[in-house]
């Protein structure tokens, strides 16, 4: 009878620790925002992990013009901390160029070599994921990459 | 039999004799690497038989598999095996001036050392002024000195024109799982401070040079390390109503454990004068810092 709480503690904990196979699911558990209707023809796939930083997500998808609005704009963050930041433009040579992080899991599923000079790179931190976000602005494709950190 | 009982086959001729000589005979032919198993001969405890050859190799596969000398990496297969993620290595360091294993034992066991140039304000505040190695050690680290890497501050200094950066200069320090998984790029530093905002404070010298000085805070907490993921935290908080934020709760230094315990409980060993210990118990750190850099 003993066992009973343990196991049940267990398969609680089981239930919880996990990662949704859905990208719109994982999308959202990254960002914090719902029903993005600025997003379409969304892959990718993360995991959540313990220790937290250990985190990271790759997607693919196309937005429209709004969407670049709506993440400038954003201010939805999971919880106050001083690493929350702003999403903000940045020169696109400071976007990581050692992808492996997150292609190593992926195994090629994902478009990654995005023309540098005709793209733009937008980065903000929604505490604890960091999103690294290069956006074509010929044809609205997106490569949007998430990783952790430890505060 | 033989009709005397003390010869070999006799009523009291001890056997062990004979299991020595096989013993060893085993055991030179294991030392001339003839046997791959090492003839251990022990008596199974819960059926007090001889172990056999069988149940011999089937316990070599299980410990087999348990990497050898290290109990760390074998804990990192087995959260590697349990998570489909690859742990960083950590890293070995010889950069380094001053002892951070040190610093991992003064927090894990609430301690309160006497170190070189630095003092305590409080029973969990220390200070490092910028001659301790505590401080040099940030200063020359990673974080503080990559250029390089937009994670860390020496980029985001130089990222400004001088006439455009502010001063004093805020910035901050990300440590981030992609750098935490290149091999010997972070030292110490960065595993046990992890990410850090400062404020630096600047001058340019006539030489192009820049003189700098910053302050470093950091709080050493099981929080940092355990910390779940928020929506998990959401989950269980629908799930059962209360808020579990980490694996293991943070507070205050003597305090971590009583804490979790029912206050019953507490007030019945206070009564009877026992003390609770405690572990890991929130520490602040204020590092000063001070460099010089060059583009």
């Amino acid at each position: 009878m003993r066992k009973i709480p343990f196991i049940s503690a267990v398969l609680f904990l089981c239930s919880c620790l996990h990662t949704p196979k859905d990208p719109s699911l994982i999308y959202e558990e990254f960002i914090n925002q719902k029903n993005n209707t600025n997003i379409s023809n969304l892959k990718g796939e993360g995991k959540l992990a313990i220790p937290n930083f250990m985190s990271w997500g790759i997607f693919n998808y196309t937005c429209n013009k709004s969407y670049i609005d709506s993440l400038l704009n954003f201010n939805d963050f999971f919880e106050e901390s001083e690493f929350n930041k702003t999403f903000e433009k940045d020169d696109t040579k400071y976007f990581p160029n050692d992808l492996s992080f997150w292609t190593e899991h992926t195994k090629g599923k994902y478009k990654i070599d995005f023309k540098r000079q005709n793209c733009i790179y937008i980065t903000g931190n929604n505490f604890p994921y960091i999103h690294e976000i290069l956006i074509d602005t010929t044809n609205y494709e997106v490569l949007h990459l998430v990783s952790a950190m430890r505060n | 039999m033989s009709d005397n009982p003390w010869a070999k086959g006799g009523k009291y001729y001890p056997n062990w004799i004979e299991e020595d000589k096989e013993f060893f005979k085993q055991d030179a032919e294991y030392i001339t690497g003839k046997r791959n198993i090492a003839p251990i001969r022990e008596k199974n405890p819960m059926t007090d038989q001889w172990i056999s050859d069988e149940e011999l190799t089937a316990f070599d596969r299980i410990f087999g598999r348990i990497p050898r000398g290290n109990p760390y990496e074998w804990l990192v297969k087995i959260f590697e095996q349990l998570t489909g993620l690859q742990f960083p290595e950590l890293p070995a360091d010889i950069r380094l001036q001053a002892d951070w294993n040190h610093m991992f034992l003064i927090w894990f066991f609430e301690t309160m050392p006497s170190i070189d140039n630095a003092y305590w304000t409080n029973n969990s505040k220390i200070i490092f002024n910028d001659t301790s190695l505590y401080s040099i050690d940030p200063a020359n680290s990673v974080s503080f000195s990559d250029i390089n890497n937009k994670a860390c501050i020496k980029h985001q200094f130089f990222k400004y024109a001088d006439d455009k950066r502010p001063n004093p200069l805020k910035a901050s320090f990300s440590f981030t799982g992609p750098d935490s998984g290149k091999q010997n790029y972070y030292s110490w530093v960065e595993w046990f401070v992890g990410s850090y905002s400062t404020h630096i404070n600047w001058t340019k010298k006539d030489n192009g040079s820049y003189d700098i000085t910053a302050k470093i805070d950091n709080t050493t907490s099981w929080y940092s390390g355990t910390r779940l993921p928020k929506t998990w935290q959401d989950k269980i908080r629908k799930t059962i109503g209360f808020e579990i934020k980490n694996l293991v709760d943070s507070a205050p230094r003597g305090e971590t454990i009583k804490r979790n315990l029912p206050s019953i409980i507490v007030r019945t060993l206070e009564f009877w004068g026992v003390s609770i210990p405690s572990f890991g118990g929130n520490w602040e750190q204020e590092f000063y810092v001070k460099t010089n850099w060059e583009v």
